[in-house]
């Protein structure tokens, strides 16, 4: 009986149970998700007109509008109006005050403010509100961005009727239209003086009452806001229920939920723009002006060695740099070449337009021969400070650094965090490895012209561009008490001034995409309406 | 008893060190002011703003603060929202712990699956297949796949939400995602744990008895191969809780990733403090976790060596 | 006696990166019931791989059998499919491992071992598995609260008592012991030869010793094997082998083994190293070593003779046997 066998090792693999696992799992995960709707909005969200907007950050800010960042007024803006209102042209229109008006001597101004505003609670708006906010923005205890201003310039408030607030200066000042406006830092906002008072200020951070479009249902920092219709609205309640603004800070999946229709609105790159060409339920629309970018010359440069203490080599900075090629380049034409820093085409005060500067690099070397470049400076490389953190901010940076090698100057660019480069054009003197350096600034935009050149070019200023010219500080100084038929012939002046030193390179004006869905009908695309409540003015399909 | 004391006083010393450390670190990594103030705040304002956050004090006395009120519980305010540390961390967490219990559950069935497939296939297709897996699972950054499965399983596909926490349905994609990344690296350890066990001296004796191969597999062998499993589940685990920003970005998952992003980026100390401190104990704590897990499973390290009979 | 095991002509190879290793070479011999039965030889004679053989657990070592038979109880072992393979082994053919130390599943007490392996065997409900390995226990010389122990708790012999109830629980007609006390200190040696028999004649069942120990195997055995690369030699009950052993390896076993105890001046060696299981064997294997070697046995593979139920091959022997 013989047998020859040649059998393997034989353990099977116990496939049933294996099989019931898997079978187990995806059953489970699809059971998981039948409770709830298939849109994943929550229930109580569908019944509602909602508009869900996808935003780079929900941050964990207070609702107060003297504590909360200067980044993110933007978000809490939809609880509250400001005395006065803005349009696209930069003309200051009726908002919660229906007249204003400023004295000749432009010592005392006026509010009248608009009768039978309601808060959120039911209280009505009156001017013990208007000179509770106020008092409270200059308190030290405020955070807020223009409160050194509005310090200074605040004598007294009277509030002689309910309906009249009477701001008396202390030196003559005519920026109190801007301060007062939702084109500001948030200064405008007026807040209720009883249910502030009677619940204090760490309750109202988080419980917030205003006279705003909207309410707050809830909020979840790093998540989503969730604002309800305010209908008892004195502009009329808007025309839908809820505004949703959520967290989505990786753009690629922002344009995911724009494509599954999870969200309605939301900011695009201008590289992704084109995503959305053929789509049928998502056109893009580019509001123009976001921002400002320039580049700044660090002040402290003087008697360095470093090549951007001499002028020449400043201006051949300039004229080295082709803005064009930045805006078709980088930013896909969604950007203006800029012909300033800081103001924008509709600044109150800011009439004629200056010309961009010419791309012209054989200007350019002539200045850097005339001025010897490079053997006559003891450290000729320009240093250029790149903070990622706004986007293209890498891309910009090699850009102008390719320029300016081109025309032979030695760049060097150094990746710095935006904290840490705050940290460094703050300090006063500068340090020696900053003075003198080029960086890029990209601040959230403002509608002041004393905003755009008050921080950085007057001599004693905390950054310090420009030393020691007494014409430019008198200037800027000047701004505040000059109405807008002055200022047209100041800024014009201190806009001839800083091109001549070339500390302020101007760039260009960014604009932003935004993805809009078909559930939007219509909404205020103009450029005014990103302060202030431009959500009031959407419509929903 | 004396192993555990002596174990709970390691931690104490362990998270001591820890708070140390983080107040100094956080300190040096820049100034909260910057992020809270305009640039071009007055000298009162930042003067009166530094009083409030308790910054003008000595840092010996900082320290002191912030250690006393840890004891009881209190781990500050954040800087910028002004809101009770403990309470902010106290939103976030639990949804990031929840994701990566999840995640690992997940982990540890593909683990089981993938890892005793490719040992008992050992060397033919699905033992190449698995590894193939493995080793694209452990290269492939997580940011990416999960770009891919939001694309095609939420965009195209539209079955599972993309981003947020709402609904358990959210929990899908950002938790299988993560579960099966991190068991590709398991999954090669447990297979070759599970080979050695295989040809082991009590496998074979087990089957000299005449017991099935599914007894002997799951009774015998993968019990004896979980160990290794279980320690790198405790590290793993760790990981998918600190380092859970790439999955929260990509997801728009509200947790403590983002948190401790946004925290850090504002230099909101004591949120930080809050955030680095609470890291450590739940690490303290796995480590507990897993020696008791250990004990529980293997009989040689609860009873220790005891006298030979 | 009845024959409860006969292997005939069994041969197999085992494919290494090496090479070929032959490691049997045509192994017949036959265990009848209830008898003690040794086989023994070096290390690498293939004593194991012929257990692990007739277990048919060699072939999950890779090893591959060329020719042979093996038939237990008129059945053909090698003809068995899993389910009748699953019964065969620890139900009807046990085994008491070498090593008692690593034989059990650390994380399970010797109690719970045990009661899987009956309840494997026979369709007990767990209360009554615990009783019936309690009282195997008991035959095993075992104290009842040792099976509450985990293996690491246990003394090595404890341990091979256990290993032992292990075998004996489901009463197999045969038991395979391969090496049972190379792991234990002499003193306990003898102790668990002596249970082994009395295990033995309780129980009924067959032992298959295997030994390289000349002196456990000429205990308890009935009859014994010698196994020399390969091939059983020689096979003969064990009077008739230590008193009249015919095979020059056997001779030279049992003088190297000392079994009389004498006092000598030196200590007798076998000459030569076996022979590389690599190379296919030709004649008899261990022709190179052996001192009545012609050239028949380098050419020719001797055949098994049978003379008074004592079994050789050898072509020295016949030629002697001629001679008589």
């Amino acid at each position: 009986m013989k047998r020859t066998t040649n059998m393997k090792r034989v353990t099977k693999f116990p496939s049933v149970p294996v099989l019931v696992l898997s079978v187990l799992l995806v059953a489970l995960s699809g059971l998981a998700g039948c409770g709830s709707k298939d849109t994943p909005v929550s229930a109580g969200e569908e019944a509602a007109k909602t508009l869900r907007v996808g935003v780079i950050t929900v941050s964990d800010e207070p609702f107060d509008p003297a504590l909360v960042n200067l980044d993110y007024v933007e978000q809490i803006q939809p609880l509250y109006d400001s005395l006065l209102n803005v349009d696209e042209n930069g003309n200051y229109t009726p908002g919660l005050a229906e007249e204003w008006s400023l004295s000749e001597d432009r010592l005392t101004y006026t509010l009248k403010l608009r009768e039978g505003v309601k808060f959120h609670d039911g209280s009505v708006l009156t001017s013990e509100d208007v000179k509770f906010t106020l008092e409270y923005y200059i308190s030290d205890t405020s955070r807020q961005a223009d409160a050194v201003l509005l310090k200074r310039f605040i004598a007294s408030i009277d509030t002689p009727d309910a309906q009249t607030a009477v701001i008396h200066f202390t030196a003559p000042c005519t920026e109190f239209n801007y301060l007062l406006s939702e084109g500001s830092t948030g200064s405008g906002i007026i807040i209720p003086k009883a249910y502030f008072e009677k619940v204090g200020a760490e309750a109202f951070a988080q419980d917030p009452v205003g006279t705003g479009p909207f309410k707050l249902e809830s909020f979840a920092a790093g998540d989503k806001i969730v604002y309800a219709a305010n209908e008892d609205y004195w502009q009329g309640a808007p025309a839908y229920d809820k505004l949703i603004l959520r967290q989505i800070t990786d753009e690629s999946t922002r344009i995911a939920e724009l494509q599954a229709g999870n969200i309605d609105f939301a900011p695009i790159g201008a590289a992704n723009a084109s995503i959305f060409e053929n789509s049928e339920d998502i056109v893009i629309e580019t509001v123009d002006y976001s921002s400002s970018l320039a580049v700044f010359i660090s002040g402290g440069y003087q008697d360095t060695g470093k090549a951007t203490q001499n002028a020449g080599i400043r201006l051949a900075l300039s004229a080295a740099i082709d803005r064009d090629a930045l805006v078709d380049g980088i930013f896909e034409g969604q950007a203006k070449a800029a012909g300033a820093y800081g103001v924008f085409p509709f600044t109150p005060g800011y009439e004629t337009e200056r010309s961009v500067p010419a791309h012209d690099p054989e200007k350019a070397k002539a200045l850097l021969a005339e001025a010897n470049y490079p053997d006559a400076f003891e450290d000729p490389v320009v240093t250029l400070y790149d903070a990622p953190g706004r986007v293209y901010s890498t891309e910009v940076a090699q850009a102008i650094a390719g320029d300016w090698e081109s025309v032979g100057i030695q760049v060097e660019i150094v990746s710095i965090d935006p904290i840490t480069l705050g940290t460094e054009y703050t300090t006063n003197p500068a340090n020696e490895s900053f003075a003198g350096a080029a960086y890029l600034f990209d601040p959230p935009r403002k509608y002041s012209l004393h905003d755009a050149f008050g921080p950085f070019f007057p001599s004693n200023s905390y950054f310090g561009l420009i030393q020691g010219d007494d014409v430019l500080d008198k200037d800027v100084e000047a701004l505040l008490s000059q109405n807008d038929a002055e200022r047209a012939t100041t800024v014009v002046e201190i806009l001839d001034r800083i091109d001549a030193s070339g500390v302020s390179i101007p760039l260009v004006y960014p604009s932003t995409n935004y993805a809009v869905s078909s559930k939007v009908k219509s909404w205020d695309s103009t450029v005014a309406a990103h302060y202030g409540n431009w959500f009031y003015h959407f419509e929903l399909n | 008893m004396k192993y555990a004391v002596k174990k709970l006083v390691q931690s104490a010393v362990i998270l001591f060190f820890v708070s140390i450390v983080i107040f100094l670190a956080v300190r040096a990594s820049g100034d909260p002011l910057q992020s809270l103030l305009d640039p071009r705040a007055s000298d009162a304002q930042r003067a009166a703003l530094s009083a409030k956050l308790g910054l003008d004090k000595p840092l010996i006395v900082q320290y002191g603060i912030f250690v006393f009120d840890a004891l009881r519980g209190d781990l500050g305010n954040s800087h910028s929202s002004g809101r009770p540390v403990l309470e902010i961390i106290g939103e976030k967490l639990p949804g990031t712990v929840v994701l990566s219990i999840m995640a690992l559950l997940i982990a540890i069935l593909f683990t089981l699956l993938l890892g005793t497939l490719a040992a008992v296939k050992k060397n033919r297709a699905a033992d190449r297949i698995v590894a193939v897996l493995s080793a694209l699972g452990q290269s492939f950054p997580v940011f990416f796949v999960g770009i891919i499965a939001v694309q095609l399983l939420g965009v195209k596909l539209r079955i599972f939400p993309i981003s947020g926490a709402d609904t358990p349905l959210h929990y899908v994609l950002p938790g299988v995602l993560l579960g099966l990344c991190v068991s590709s690296s398991m999954a090669l350890v447990l297979r070759n744990n599970l080979l050695a066990e295989l040809e082991s001296d009590h496998v074979k004796f087990a089957r000299l008895r005449g017991l099935n191969e599914r007894s002997v597999l799951f009774r015998h062998a993968l019990r004896n191969s979980f160990s290794t499993v279980l320690s790198l589940s405790a590290f793993i685990f760790a990981n998918l809780i600190t380092g859970s920003i790439v999955i929260e970005s990509v997801f728009a998952w509200p947790g403590i990733g983002e948190l401790s992003y946004q925290a850090i980026m504002k230099r909101d100390f004591p949120l930080v403090q809050g955030i680095v401190l609470i890291f450590a104990i739940l690490i303290v704590s796995l480590s507990l976790l897993t020696d008791i897990l250990h004990a529980a499973l293997d009989p040689r390290i609860r009873l220790g060596k005891e006298e030979m009979q | 006696m009845n024959r409860l095991l006969w292997v005939e002509d069994l041969s197999g190879h085992i494919d290494t990166p090496k090479g070929r290793l032959h490691i049997l070479n045509g192994v017949s011999f036959c265990v009848h019931e209830n008898e003690c039965f040794g086989i023994i030889g070096e290390s690498g004679s293939g004593k194991t791989m012929t257990a692990l053989s007739v277990l048919r657990y060699a072939e999950r070592l890779g090893f591959q059998i060329d020719a042979g038979a093996i038939v237990f109880e008129g059945e053909d072992v090698l003809g068995f499919n899993k389910r009748r393979l699953l019964h065969y082994n620890g139900g009807r053919v046990a085994v008491i491992p070498q090593d008692p130390m690593t034989s059990l599943d650390p994380l399970f007490t010797a109690e719970s071992q045990l009661v899987e392996t009956l309840r494997t065997h026979k369709k007990l409900t767990v209360k009554q598995a615990k009783a019936q390995a309690y009282a195997i226990a008991e035959k095993m010389r075992i104290a009842p609260e040792k099976l509450k122990c985990y293996p690491f708790q246990l003394s090595g012999g404890m341990l091979q008592r256990i290993v032992g109830a292990a075998a004996i629980a489901c009463h197999p007609k045969m038991i395979i012991a391969d090496e049972p006390t190379t792991a234990l200190d002499v003193t306990v040696q003898l102790q668990y030869l002596k249970l082994l028999r009395d295990i033995q004649d309780e129980y009924g069942a067959a032992i298959v010793f295997i030994s390289h120990d000349m002196h456990a195997v000429s205990m308890i055995c009935d009859r014994i094997a010698v196994m020399y690369a390969g091939r059983i030699v020689e096979c003969a009950s064990k009077n008739g082998l230590l008193r009249n052993p015919r095979h020059p390896y056997t001779r030279a076993l049992i003088r190297s083994a000392n079994l009389s105890g004498e006092v000598r001046g030196k200590y007798d060696t076998i000459d030569g190293v076996p022979p590389d299981p690599l190379a296919k064997p030709v004649g008899c294997s261990f022709a190179d070593r052996c001192p009545h070697s012609m050239p028949r046995c380098f050419a020719e593979t001797p055949p098994k003779t049978t003379r008074d139920d004592h079994e050789v091959c050898c072509w020295a022997c016949q030629k002697d046997e001629s001679k008589t």
